[in-house]
């Protein structure tokens, strides 16, 4: 007999709105649909009537926690246009900032997974340590999200030599609370048994499904776009791209917290190697013409194209975002899987829906759950799990 | 011009390639010859599709396929024109899934027909959104 | 599972020491950076009404209205539209316009959500089109220096800001001919009157 669970599109559960329709058997997951469009706001047809200045400024707040991408790879496709050279300090500014970024919301990303599972202590530690990034972030730009960076021919603000300390006294802090982090995520069995082998996504699965970001570099494509094709000083600098082969949640998880390592890497290369001068180009007119720019966000690869006919607004403005590839392929990843895992699974790409888009209604199940219930579900497998590893290990004490 | 691109000027016919910069290509071909150019990208040449724009032009509804070879780092633009009064094209889902969701969009945003397509419904906007209203076309 | 979780209580301890990282607000202070983007504030003698931040401004949240019965020129900010970006602040040449590091927007009437100034307009005498501002006029004539004596309409604004002459008297019927080539005009109406002094009435 089937059973449909709808799974939002208001849920407590979920930060953003969208609608999953899991079809289940007993237990099992055998099927899942997908509906999205609860968060679409019209920003291609709004794109055609601001100037491209003000275009980065409407992109900026397509999203709140990947603030910075979407300007980034705004920037990077009109200067595609243009061919415009931006000044060497402003490319190492443009890489601070985009790797601050991706380190407070992988911090995020971790904090939500142990949430999901029942672990609240590792949700808020990871979140108290993502204030001192926000903090810095307020000192050098002005505001905690929205940084309003970006300018085409450069940044629109210096770094002072007086915040320089606060950047690099951060970086040595969280840096020894990763590490810590690191070791006791990888060392507890009860995390390894729950992420384990569940929801696996095969490479043959994330090629066909173009898979982006840390979804596919845990399945073993190696894409980045800070590699394959360098912009801004991601060549200037020495860092690493991490893969890991299993496809499962747990390398996932490894992917975004290694990650945050290289991340800090990067912010130190960057300081060291900054010298003083120009921060911005000047800028006359954008010439006719079709530009195509891209940025590697937490999430994955974020692609812009701009058509302009000479005038100052452009023809044509396309955005796609990472999440837009990568939540179809939660149609395969949950298949055989159950309901308990099912909420990891779906919360395991990093979706962000508003990147991907906007509004709608409800339908009605056979058997309704609520978000409560889904996470309790959730809570009482790790609670199994727990109960199982400790009674194993007291039998071992009462061995020896 | 490098290789691959000698080896497409080679094989296809009625075909323009243009260099933009150092990493963007600019490939015109017409609709049936489109379909076949990537397949041979994605299939032989294991290029990955990043997204596809549609645009509302003077000359027709342009279509313009992104394929990112991720070795190298170019990204291949492949451009076709469909005429207004006939907006259908062959669609890619049959042999890559990922055009799922972004042909759903070209057709739910701007009117063109993908043939064969599996699951062509509404993605982004509402139910009670006016039929047959295609918001980016500039007439409109 | 005893021993990698000595590794943590370090960490529980000094979470139970220190305490929770957030602040009090509202009941202690909770101050913003040096830099922080917060609410704008007008500096009223140094704008000149040019409307640079009204074109600018990504979310429509500056008006420029022109009122010709009043010859005032209304330039208003609407709160709830503004979006912090700082756009208006950075190309203000004149730098009238701030952002301070308040953020609490909370009031208790709507009124209080759109501020405006109101500048002085100068308006041709022959077609009543607007000119521009005077603010904006008196900057130009400071600027070019002695130039301005060679146009008649910043001429006098000038001369009258300074109290060099008397009030303009009520002069009749304007007869754009060489008598009227000394009244404040717009372009367009000043090329006129000077083709009818060289070609004839």
């Amino acid at each position: 007999m089937k059973t449909i669970i709808p799974v939002g599109p208001y849920h407590p559960l979920q930060a953003e709105p969208e609608f999953f329709k899991l079809e289940v058997e007993g237990e099992k997951v055998t099927g899942l649909e997908i509906n999205i469009g609860y968060n679409h706001r019209g920003h291609e047809y709004l794109a055609q009537r601001k100037t491209y200045e003000q275009i980065i400024f409407l992109v900026e707040r397509i999203c709140g926690i990947c603030s910075c991408s979407h300007p980034f790879a705004s920037v990077n496709a009109v200067e595609n246009l243009a061919g415009i050279e931006i000044p060497e300090r402003a490319k190492y500014i443009r890489t601070i900032i985009g790797e601050l970024e991706r380190l407070h919301s992988h911090f995020l990303w971790v904090g939500l997974a142990g949430h999901f599972m029942g672990y609240n202590t590792l949700w808020m530690w990871f979140w108290r340590y993502r204030e001192p990034i926000l903090e810095l972030f307020e000192l050098i730009t002005g505001n905690r999200n929205h940084y309003a960076m970006m300018k085409i021919g450069g940044v629109s603000k210096d770094i002072e030599d007086e915040d320089i300390s606060s950047i690099q006294k951060t970086m040595n802090e969280l840096e020894a609370k990763t590490v810590m982090f690191i070791k006791a995520i990888l060392d507890d069995p009860v995390i390894a048994a729950r992420l384990g082998g569940v929801g696996i996504l095969t490479k043959e699965d994330a090629i066909k499904y173009g898979v982006l970001g840390p979804t596919a570099r845990g399945s073993g494509v190696a894409i980045d776009v800070r590699k394959d094709d360098p912009y801004a000083a991601y060549d200037l600098v020495p860092w690493d791209i991490i893969v890991f082969e299993e496809g499962d949640l747990l390398a996932k998880a490894k992917v975004r917290l290694l990650e945050c390592l290289e991340s800090i890497k990067i912010i130190r290369g960057c300081l060291e190697q900054m010298r003083k001068g120009e921060i911005e180009t000047k800028v006359e007119d954008i010439p006719p013409g079709e530009g195509i720019g891209r940025h590697e966000a937490p999430r994955g690869e974020v692609f812009h194209y701009v058509r302009s006919d000479g005038s100052n607004m452009p023809l044509r403005y396309k955005v796609r975002a990472p999440s837009y590839m990568n939540v179809p392929s939660n149609e395969v990843a949950v298949k055989g899987y159950d309901i308990a895992d099912a909420i990891l699974v779906l919360a395991s790409v990093d979706p962000c829906y508003c990147c991907t888009e906007r509004m709608a209604t409800l339908y009605d199940g056979n058997k309704k759950l609520t978000g409560k219930d889904l996470l309790k579900l959730s809570w009482k497998k790790t609670e199994q799990l727990k109960k199982k590893f400790s009674h194993s290990e007291n039998k071992l004490a009462s061995l020896l | 011009m490098n290789e691959l691109e000698k080896e497409i000027q080679d094989t296809f016919k009625g075909i323009s390639i243009k260099r933009h910069s150092p990493k963007r290509v600019y490939i015109e071909i017409d609709k049936e010859g489109a379909h076949e150019l990537a397949r041979f990208l994605y299939e032989e040449k294991g290029c990955r599709l990043v997204t596809a724009t549609g645009t509302d032009t003077r000359k027709g509804y342009e279509i313009l396929y992104h394929f990112s070879m991720d070795k190298t780092g170019i990204i291949y633009s492949v451009r076709t024109v469909v005429p207004k009064d006939n907006p259908k094209i062959m669609t890619l889902a049959s042999f890559l899934p990922a055009t799922n969701w972004i042909e759903r969009e070209i057709w739910e945003l701007l009117g063109i027909e993908f043939e064969g397509h599996p699951n062509l419904k509404r993605l982004l906007t509402a139910e009670d959104f006016p039929e047959a209203y295609y918001p980016l076309r500039r007439g409109e | 599972m005893k021993k990698p979780k000595l590794r943590e209580l370090g960490e529980a301890i000094r979470a139970l020491i220190g305490g929770p990282y957030t602040t009090k607000f509202p009941f202690a202070p909770s101050p913003a950076a040096k830099r922080f983007r917060g609410i704008m504030v007008f500096h009223e003698e140094k704008c000149i009404g040019c409307g640079a931040c009204v074109e600018v401004c990504p979310a429509n949240a500056r008006e420029l209205i022109d009122d010709l019965e009043k010859k005032t020129r209304k330039l208003t900010h609407i709160q709830e539209r503004c979006i912090y970006c700082g756009q208006c602040e950075t190309y203000c040449k004149w730098e009238a316009l701030e952002h301070t590091q308040e953020y609490d927007l909370a009031q208790l009437t709507k009124e209080g959500y759109t501020n405006y100034i109101e500048k002085e307009l100068v308006t041709c005498e022959l077609c009543g089109e607007v000119i521009t501002t005077k603010d904006q006029l008196l900057w130009i004539a400071k600027k070019v220096g002695e130039l301005a004596y060679s146009n008649p309409t910043l001429t006098l604004i000038l001369t009258q800001e300074l109290g060099i002459t008397e009030k303009i008297p009520e002069r009749g019927e304007f007869v754009p001919y060489r008598s009227g080539h000394l009244r404040l005009l717009c372009p367009k109406c000043r090329r006129s009157v000077y083709l009818n002094e060289i070609w004839g009435y």
